[in-house]
């Protein structure tokens, strides 16, 4: 119970008045200070009948919209105040964002004038950092109908705000707005010998092997059978993601490339698991900046996951991961500190450096180009290569595409289309599905190659926005 | 009953007195003032009322005991018990409250009788202004206190650890 101003002027009114009565000796002085006394009693009964009121009534409903959020993005919590009858004073609530919010963030303060009963607001926030974050409990302020008498309660609003790191959310591969399974699972040779999979018995020819006789089927049939067995082979993949300026489009955490990487990761995770071989080409401004040979070591499926997590868009043309021994980088380096040297190490290991250092060179096309026709070059035909990036530059991609599927290499290629990562991309929902259905004849177009699988990726959220407005 | 905020955000309760009981209020005190004591007390008690209007009738209250130095400077006592009912209505008809003026009117009452009482008890027994008038400030004091440390009590704000956070 805090006295406002008022009241302190009161008491010192009443105070004043019981001087003035010894001052001046005149007793009756004393009625007016016990009237002001009682007056201030009266006030006070009254603020306490009409406060304890509030307590009881009052209730603080958080909604739970803005629970889950990610860093950064600003979030919206409403909030419902409302008092089970109407009171005779002022009520304010004031509900703080969560204490690592961005200092910009500015309460919701709530209003209820005496004599309603609800009143709504919302408050909004972003929070910098990830975590678990509770909502600070409400503040209640009081003024009883006098003005001369305030107290401050507290609410518990029981809220915890999840903010997420920001990743790409649902991520869409498919074909067309449908999705699809996008990698390989176990995959068939289609040539037999010997393996672990059996693929049928049949009756012994001249020329099998005594090796192979299935003894029991040629106990059942009473003739000699054979049973065949698949190959193992195994897949080798290459993962060409791009890397370059349109690839930052996006809201931060969710770029195309994020979205791209996402799905490479898928990739890598699968051929770690089937022990398939596996590279990465990462194509920069103008340079290929980052090259792992298709590899089946533990330590080579680590460095491509290393260098996938460290993906990110630059335009200087500096690597975007630190240097492997793979990367073009560190031939380069290796034979700068070569041609310096005059021993007779350097001079012996010059030659292959220098040769090895033109090729990481600046390549005169389209990087894309480039680092597809590498990715041929040092793997071998039987090669599947997966494409990450865009639809910004479609005939370089088609170029990539042609160089990726001559003799018998088959292609994956993964577009993100732009018009569902641009900003404001949606904001004509027709525009936005016109751009998109030019995307998709474009797919469509490389889907439809020999050997070629052209799929999207992108926010299912996105995706789904531009169905349902395509359906409207 | 309005509400709104004032410069510094701080929540205020603008309140628009019950307009008929407080005019009637400020006639009852007038004409009583003046029936008791005259032209004197009539200008006592448009006083009185210029000084609720200016800082609210509390403070009216003791503008008036002021001025019963001046015009009731030798009248009966009774006289003195008619005006504070006068003045009583006044302080009634300004009170607002969600339960009715009722209980809060009963409680300033009774707490104004009691308060006289014991002024006027102490004043009697002792002959010392001085003495009537420090029991009343302190009697007063405790009240007011007493109903503060129940409102605490009352809404959870304290707590049984005597360094704890309310």
């Amino acid at each position: 119970m805090q006295p406002t101003g008022d009241l302190r002027r009161e008491a010192a009114v009443a105070a004043a008045v019981v001087v003035i009565a010894v001052v001046v000796d005149r007793p009756v002085l004393l009625l007016g200070a016990a009237g002001v006394a009682a007056a201030v009693v009266a006030r006070q009964y009254a603020a306490l009948r009409s406060f304890a009121a509030v307590d009881d009534a009052l209730t603080v409903a958080v909604g739970a919209g803005g629970s889950n959020t990610v860093v950064g993005r600003a979030t919206t919590v409403p909030i419902a105040v409302s008092l089970g009858r109407p009171v005779d004073c002022a009520v304010r609530v004031t509900v703080d964002p969560p204490v690592p919010a961005s200092p910009e963030a500015e309460p919701a303060t709530i209003d209820l004038p005496a004599g309603t009963t609800t009143a709504e607001a919302t408050l909004t926030f972003a929070v910098p950092v990830a975590g678990r974050f509770a909502l600070p409990d409400a503040a209640v302020e009081i003024v009883d109908s006098s003005g001369r008498i305030e107290e401050t309660l507290s609410r518990a609003t029981d809220t915890e705000i999840d903010v997420a790191a920001r990743s790409p959310r649902d991520v869409h591969v498919g074909a067309g707005g449908r999705r699809v399974a996008a990698a390989n699972g176990a995959h068939a040779s289609g040539s037999r010998g010997s393996g672990l999979v059996p693929v049928e018995t049949r009756p012994y020819v001249a020329g099998d092997s005594l090796a192979n006789i299935d003894w029991k089927a040629t106990a059942r049939f009473d003739s000699p059978h054979v049973r065949e067995f698949e190959v193992e082979t195994e897949l080798r993949t290459v993962l060409v993601v791009d890397r370059r300026t349109a690839m930052a489009t996006g809201p931060p955490g969710e770029t195309k490339l994020d979205y791209a990487r996402d799905v490479a990761l898928g990739y890598a995770a699968r051929a770690e698991r089937q022990t398939d071989p596996l590279g990465l080409y990462v194509v920069g401004e103008g340079t290929v900046t980052d090259a792992v040979s298709p590899t089946s070591g533990s330590e080579g499926y680590r460095r491509i996951r290393d260098a996938l997590h460290g993906l990110e868009v630059r335009t200087d043309g500096a690597p975007s991961v630190r240097p492997s021994v793979d990367s073009p980088v560190a031939p380069f380096s290796s034979s700068v500190s070569l041609e310096e040297g005059s021993s007779a190490f350097d001079r012996t290991l010059r030659p292959f450096f220098s040769v090895n250092a033109a090729s990481t060179d600046r390549v005169d096309g389209d990087p894309l180009v480039a680092a597809v026709e590498r990715a041929r070059i040092e793997s071998a035909d039987d090669l599947l290569t997966v494409l990450m990036t865009d639809d910004t530059d479609r005939r370089r991609v088609r170029e990539a595409v042609s160089v990726a599927r001559r003799g018998s290499g088959r292609v994956i290629v993964l577009l993100a289309p732009h018009v569902l990562f641009e900003p404001g991309g949606l904001g004509r929902i027709e525009l936005a599905y016109d751009r998109y259905a030019e995307f998709e004849s474009f797919r469509r177009t490389l889907d439809g190659l020999a050997g070629v699988r052209a799929l999207e990726v992108a926010p299912r959220d996105r995706i789904e926005a531009v169905r349902r407005g395509a359906d409207e | 009953m309005s509400r709104s905020r004032s410069s510094e955000g701080r929540l205020d309760v603008v309140g628009e007195r019950p307009s008929v009981p407080v005019g009637i209020g400020y006639v009852g005190v007038v004409v009583v003032f003046g029936a008791l004591w005259g032209a004197g007390g009539a200008l006592a008690g448009l006083t009185t009322v210029a000084a609720s209007v200016v800082a609210g009738p509390v403070v009216a209250v003791a503008v008036a005991h002021g001025t019963f130095l001046v015009v009731a400077h030798s009248a009966p006592g009774w006289t003195i018990a008619v005006s504070e009912v006068a003045l009583g209505g006044l302080l009634v008809a300004g009170l607002r409250h969600q339960h009715g003026p009722g209980p809060t009117a009963v409680v300033a009452a009774v707490a104004f009788a009691a308060f006289a009482v014991l002024a006027a008890g102490v004043y009697d027994a002792t002959g010392s202004v001085m003495t009537a008038a420090v029991t009343l400030s302190v009697v007063a004091g405790l009240v007011a206190y007493a109903i503060h440390r129940y409102e605490l009590v009352r809404l959870g704000l304290v707590t049984d650890d005597p360094e704890g956070e309310p």
